[in-house]
């Protein structure tokens, strides 16, 4: 019998910085049943946010699909995350980002605060070996100016929770801003973060169709596709 | 790693204009005023530090263009620093083509893109119509040394230092630095595809209908004009190199 292989606990390690939340499980999405999807997908909801979908699907093999989306409030003005980690026997595919949900050239007060702090860690990021930009163009026109992607061959063990890094600390900075803020934003911001929320999160959608109907579609099954769009966009 | 003598540099001008014959299907006239300065005082430059040029147009009986700008600046015989824009007129949506194009002995350092003057994400139709066209070009020029290293690929990088200006760029810019010289004549090439592609495009612009997607695009557009007119790092050096009017005619020509 083929030994199975130990998967990066990506899971594990992005709950550890999510239970710093109060969080609350929610068992149904877009009104499917969570629990079909056999422990694989979870969300969650706080005060301040719509959904935290987080999911994880593996195969004796060593290799995972993982996805972590946070998707807030549109009265706290706050940014997506967006975490995707698809892992193989050798090599890691991966982009994290804090998404904006305005327009951050015009918005600079909300670059500042959300968008430019971040820059000291991508910058530190960018030594990673297979640091590249993100292959899925419609993918990569949303992302901020601070997003990290890579393929990542995996030469050694520990590198892997070295790729797991970015996604842990851009999480960790994400549950900051989420802690500091308040649903204070005027009407005609939360009227622009809600226009550019629904268009991400559509575009987002479309991306997560495009891998399910892709090679990680194996991974992730046919009957949990849909749980997958539900609880990640 | 090789070092390039300003003689064997690229005459960015006779490359871009001459040899590509980019704009032989244009009628373009001189623009002599751009924004209340006289800009024939570009034409010649001559200063103890630096010579250069730089040149503005119109299209002869159209409105579509706001200005084809280019022109470069030669720093002491030890450096080339040149420039391609395109803008339209405000009645048009298309991206602002810029280019960025400087020389040493040492490298060639480049950013050549299609600035979105709208929110790419709230309009992704923008960027199918507009910025979409370039991807396999991007493609094929990401790869270049220097831009790429051993599995590496650094672009969107060039402008870490300012978040601003990496805010502007689309998401198919070709940034970054090469050193060898057969690479840095490729750069030619990607910026003469870039430019080809926009031209094209601006052929078959149409007009903007809608008044609040008008309104929207000017704020977007005015920041970026505002963001490279009064912050790019160049200006301080080259107000120092050609004075502070020289400087202000300059930088409006090429942003």
């Amino acid at each position: 019998m083929a030994e199975e292989k130990k998967c990066t606990p990506y899971r594990e390690k992005m709950m550890e910085q999510l239970n710093r939340l109060a969080l609350a499980e929610v068992t149904e999405a877009a009104g499917m049943d969570l629990a079909a999807s056999a422990g694989s997908l979870q969300a969650f909801r706080t005060d301040s946010v719509e959904k935290i979908g987080i999911g994880c699907f593996s195969d004796v093999s060593g290799s995972q699909y993982c996805l972590c989306t946070i998707i807030p409030k549109p009265e706290y003005a706050l940014p997506l995350f967006v975490s995707i980690w698809n892992e193989q026997a050798g090599e890691i595919t991966f982009l994290v980002d804090i998404m904006p949900t305005v327009d951050t050239l015009v918005d600079e007060e909300y670059r500042k605060k959300y968008i430019e702090t971040m820059g000291p860690a991508w910058d530190r990021f960018a030594k990673l070996p297979g640091i590249r930009p993100e292959e899925d163009d419609e993918l990569r026109s949303i992302c901020s100016i601070i997003y990290t992607a890579a393929v990542v061959p995996v030469e050694k063990e520990g590198m892997r929770l070295a790729v797991l890094a970015p996604h842990t600390e851009y999480l960790k900075s994400y549950i900051d801003y989420l802690e500091a803020a308040e649903a204070s934003a005027s009407d005609e911001k939360q009227k622009e973060v809600r226009r550019k929320t629904a268009a991400l999160r559509k575009l987002l959608r479309a991306y997560f169709r495009r891998v399910v109907g892709g090679p990680a579609g194996q991974l992730i099954g046919a009957d949990a596709a849909d749980l997958l769009l539900a609880v990640a966009c | 790693m090789a070092r390039v003598d300003f003689k064997d540099m690229i005459e960015f001008e006779k490359e871009m204009v001459e040899s590509q014959k980019l704009f032989e299907d244009l009628d373009l006239v001189p623009l002599e005023k751009y924004l209340g300065r006289d800009t024939r005082e570009a034409l010649e430059i001559k200063k103890p530090m630096a010579t250069g040029s730089y040149k503005a147009f119109r299209l002869r009986g159209s409105d579509k263009i706001d200005k084809i700008a280019y022109g470069e600046l030669h720093y002491m015989r030890r450096a080339k620093y040149c420039s391609m824009n395109f803008t339209t007129s405000d009645d048009y949506d298309l991206p602002i083509f810029a280019c960025e194009f400087d020389e040493s002995a040492k490298r060639l350092s480049i950013t050549i893109d299609f600035m979105p003057v709208v929110d790419i994400a709230v309009y992704p139709e923008y960027r199918e119509k507009y910025l979409d066209p370039l991807a396999d070009l991007w493609r094929r020029y990401r790869t270049l040394p220097g831009l790429t290293e051993e599995g590496r690929c650094l672009v969107q990088r060039r402008y870490a230092p300012w978040p601003w200006a990496r805010e502007s760029l689309s998401p198919y810019p070709v940034d970054g630095r090469v050193t060898e010289t057969g690479d840095r004549c490729k750069v030619v090439e990607v910026v003469a595809a870039y430019a080809k592609t926009w031209l094209g495009l601006m052929q078959k612009a149409e007009p903007v209908q809608d008044p609040e997607y008008k309104r929207e695009m000017l704020v977007r557009k005015r920041a970026m004009q505002k963001y490279y007119r009064d912050l790019d790092p160049g200006g301080e050096v080259l107000k120092k190199v050609v004075g502070e009017e020289a400087e202000r005619l300059i930088v409006s020509l090429i942003f």
